[in-house]
């Protein structure tokens, strides 16, 4: 590989659903390439920029067979857009790289070579690599050594080591190139052959394929959300958070309230989990500190001590949560929120906390100086 | 020191034996609830989970019970259900930062429907919501899970921060002639660890270490009324000793000092640390066969314990039986007959040469198992995978 990669620099972004996370990278700073699987069945998905604020980003077209989707975003992105190969001349042992967000972390680089340039799978092919992939790796660039993107990440085989799959940029190439010419809001590929669907038929217009075999229908129309979606989703948007930016992963958002990190989970079938790592303990006061951490005064919320970090929590057991038209409990969301909100600022100044790693309150100072 | 024989050692522990309880009356709780009746929701509850008890109306009078050294108290105010617990109240000084960032760090947690809270000095865990909001699957599991924390937590509070005990429940202590009995198994036993856990050291097998701190912990529960401040040392040791992802070397490591720091316990410490508690719901999981025969019947385990025995190390293959039957003994309520078979498989295998202790033990183990018929066998997998610990075998 020539010189050293700066990868922040690249155009490569984490996206987030209400099923995961995966990455995408920049096809112009307004569209976004990834997988199908990566923003299925949503179709508005979030982007996350470098500083962690989100970005809407409207799906435009899918290709479910080949796994790619065009994502057009709500705003202009910085960072380099990567070339997409002309060329899909790939021989074994050539070296790759991959780029993405594995495992949720910070954007990686993982280095391997060409297993294999045109392995088939299914009767389709793929590029095959030893290269590490992981969960959230899905959507990424394959670079070659001239930072060419020859490949996108799709797959691994989870029961065998280092035998990863990327969609040959050749594919990837046709697919973009259409979406240039699409006039429709919205399509989908069919599978059998190419046609672009805008709306949902249960036979292909053109070839005639019955698409309720390969569940084409559930990307047009997405299955209604799961209870405790539904709940959380609605108390966000009561609160005034987008719960669309605020997905992180099945049962799982997290987004800030004011300089607070809010994190809302499902631990297990009985609990719904709301958490803010608020601060991190000073030197002083402590004393006085836990003494207000313990008052009986916050309840519903309660404090704890994740080593030394102050996260304010709240729990719902699931019954509540199905328990129809409790208004009460979205009211205690938004409490929650404005809660940690608050909180954060008033420990740092009333008991010499200091800002937790994971709290934009040094950010939005620096957001407010001049 | 060198390991001759298994030793036997009388369960000096009060178990209550276990009383079904009526899921009709949960069902009922359930249906009431979600009528809208939910104050009778609340007591159908309470007679499901305390069977024979009587339960008052709760807008009137609370409902107390007792589990170990902790006072619940159960009662509604307004259209609010509270259910606490008082813990201890704060020492002075230091040690009061100290206890406070422990139960800020422990006590306290995310996923958790009661918290501690601090009225003045006195700490307490509390449960409060709105009547509306009691559903009875929600309600017994702060039933069945908070007085159990409380009666662990406040131990540990004492014992390490200096705190005092608050509106503790009564704990009756041993006579003289059972304390010399506790107290001569409790050295016998933590010798007989340290030089197991030279054994392990010199065999490196991960399945006897696995046997080995399985066999630490819960022959001192099954024998003794535990209940104090070293009942969570132990629990809290475990963590590292008995965790069977953590390196051998350090679960070894940790072993070794653990089993030193107990055999040096003062016997003053180990007499606080001892008594018969009363539980308003029992600690231990209620036995069932499937539990038996997973470890007894046709499984890997016993064909483990029978490739050990065929291939002449009879002191593994007894001592992992004698473990198996000392966990299924310590951690489960049984119905007596189980409960006898387990002991009697342990007594008749102490003192005897290794190879028929291990004979002795696989075939009275095996039909124990086989008591149980076909139906009784499959049962409720789910109790069975109830365990607390690690090792090979889920203990």
């Amino acid at each position: 590989m020539s010189g050293v990669l700066d990868i922040d620099r690249l155009g490569v972004f984490q996206v987030f659903t209400g099923t995961g996370t995966g990455t995408g990278f920049l096809l112009s700073p307004t569209l976004l390439l990834t997988n199908s699987h990566v923003v299925a069945p949503y179709r508005t998905v979030a982007v996350e920029l470098r500083d962690k604020r989100r970005v809407p980003g409207t799906v435009r077209r899918i290709h479910p067979k080949r796994d790619l989707a065009v994502v057009e975003l709500a705003q202009a992105f910085e960072g380099e857009v990567l070339a997409l190969s002309e060329s899909d001349e790939l021989s074994a042992n050539q070296p790759l790289q991959i780029i993405g967000f594995p495992v949720g972390l910070p954007l990686s680089i993982t280095e391997g070579v060409v297993s294999n340039p045109k392995q088939l799978l299914d009767g389709q092919p793929f590029v095959q690599t030893d290269a590490a992939i992981n969960p959230g790796n899905s959507g990424g660039p394959m670079l070659d050594e001239k930072r060419r993107v020859v490949a996108i990440t799709t797959c691994k085989l989870t029961s065998a080591d280092m035998v990863g799959f990327g969609i040959p940029v050749l594919d990837a190439r046709e697919f973009v190139a259409n979406h240039r010419d699409q006039t429709a809001a919205f399509g989908v590929v069919c599978p059998s052959c190419d046609a672009l669907l805008e709306v949902y038929e249960r036979y292909c217009d053109n070839c005639g394929s019955d698409l309720e075999d390969v569940d084409l229908a559930s990307y047009f129309d997405p299955p209604p959300p799961h209870p405790v979606v539904a709940f959380v989703e609605g108390a966000l948007a009561k609160a005034g958070v987008d719960p669309v930016l605020a997905r992180h992963g099945e049962m799982n958002w997290s987004f800030h309230s004011g300089s607070a990190p809010i994190k809302i989970w499902s631990c297990c079938t009985e609990h719904l989990c709301f958490s803010s790592p608020l601060v991190a303990l000073g030197k002083q006061k402590l004393g006085d500190l836990f003494r207000y951490l313990l008052s009986p005064e916050h309840a519903p919320l309660s404090f704890d001590l994740a080593g030394s970090t102050v996260r304010l929590n709240l729990t719902f057991h699931m019954s509540d949560v199905f328990a129809s038209g409790d208004d009460a409990l979205s009211t205690q969301v938004g409490a929650f929120l404005a809660s940690a909100d608050r909180l954060d600022n008033y420990l740092v100044e009333k008991f010499g906390c200091v800002p937790a790693p994971e709290t934009q309150l040094t950010f939005l100072k620096e957001q407010a100086t001049p | 020191m060198s390991i001759g024989a298994l030793t036997y050692a009388a369960p000096m522990r009060h178990v209550r034996p276990p009383v079904a309880p009526d899921f009709a009356l949960l069902e009922e709780a359930t249906a009431l609830f979600e009528a809208g009746r939910v104050t009778d929701a609340i007591h159908k509850t309470l007679a499901h989970l305390f069977p024979g008890v009587a339960i008052p109306d709760l807008s009137r009078d609370p409902f107390q019970f007792v589990q170990g050294s902790s006072r619940v108290t159960v009662r509604i105010r307004g259209d609010e259900l509270l259910v606490t617990v008082p813990l201890v109240r704060l020492p002075t000084g230091g040690s009061a930062v100290a206890a406070l960032r422990y139960v800020l760090g422990t006590v306290a947690t995310t996923g958790q429907l009661y918290q501690p809270r601090l009225r003045g000095d006195e700490l307490h865990l509390e449960y409060t919501d709105a009547l509306a909001r009691s559903h009875p699957t929600k309600l017994l599991e702060v039933l069945r899970t908070m007085p159990t924390e409380a009666d662990d937590r406040d131990d540990w509070i004492v014992g390490q921060f200096g705190a005092l005990p608050l509106d503790r429940a009564e704990i009756r202590r041993l006579a003289p002639e059972e304390l010399a009995a506790a107290s001569a198994f409790w050295r016998a036993h933590w010798t007989e660890v340290e030089a197991l856990g030279k054994e392990s050291q010199r065999k490196r097998s991960v399945f006897f270490l696995n046997d080995l701190t399985a066999y630490t912990i819960w022959r001192v529960r099954l024998v003794l009324p535990l209940c104090g401040y070293l009942g969570v040392r132990l629990r809290e040791a475990s963590n590292v000793f008995n965790d069977a992802e953590e390196d051998p070397g350090k679960r070894e490591t940790a072993l070794a000092k653990f089993a030193r720091e107990m055999r040096e316990v003062s016997a003053a410490d180990l007499e606080a640390s001892l008594g018969h508690a009363d539980y308003a719901l029992s600690p231990l999981a209620e036995g069932t066969p499937p539990a038996i025969v997973r470890y007894f019947g046709e499984s890997d385990y016993m064909e483990k314990v029978e490739g050990l025995r065929t291939a002449g190390k009879s002191f593994e293959a007894a001592f992992s039986l004698a473990t198996a039957c000392t966990f299924l003994a310590g951690r489960y309520a049984w119905a007596p007959h189980v409960e006898q078979a387990l002991d009697a498989a342990l007594q008749h295998a102490a003192g005897k040469p290794w190879r028929e202790a291990a004979t002795s033990l696989f075939e009275e183990t095996r039909a124990l198992a086989d008591s149980f018929d076909d139906d009784e066998a499959k049962g409720d997998e789910a109790a069975a995978g109830a365990g607390e610990g690690a090792g090979e075998n889920g203990r």
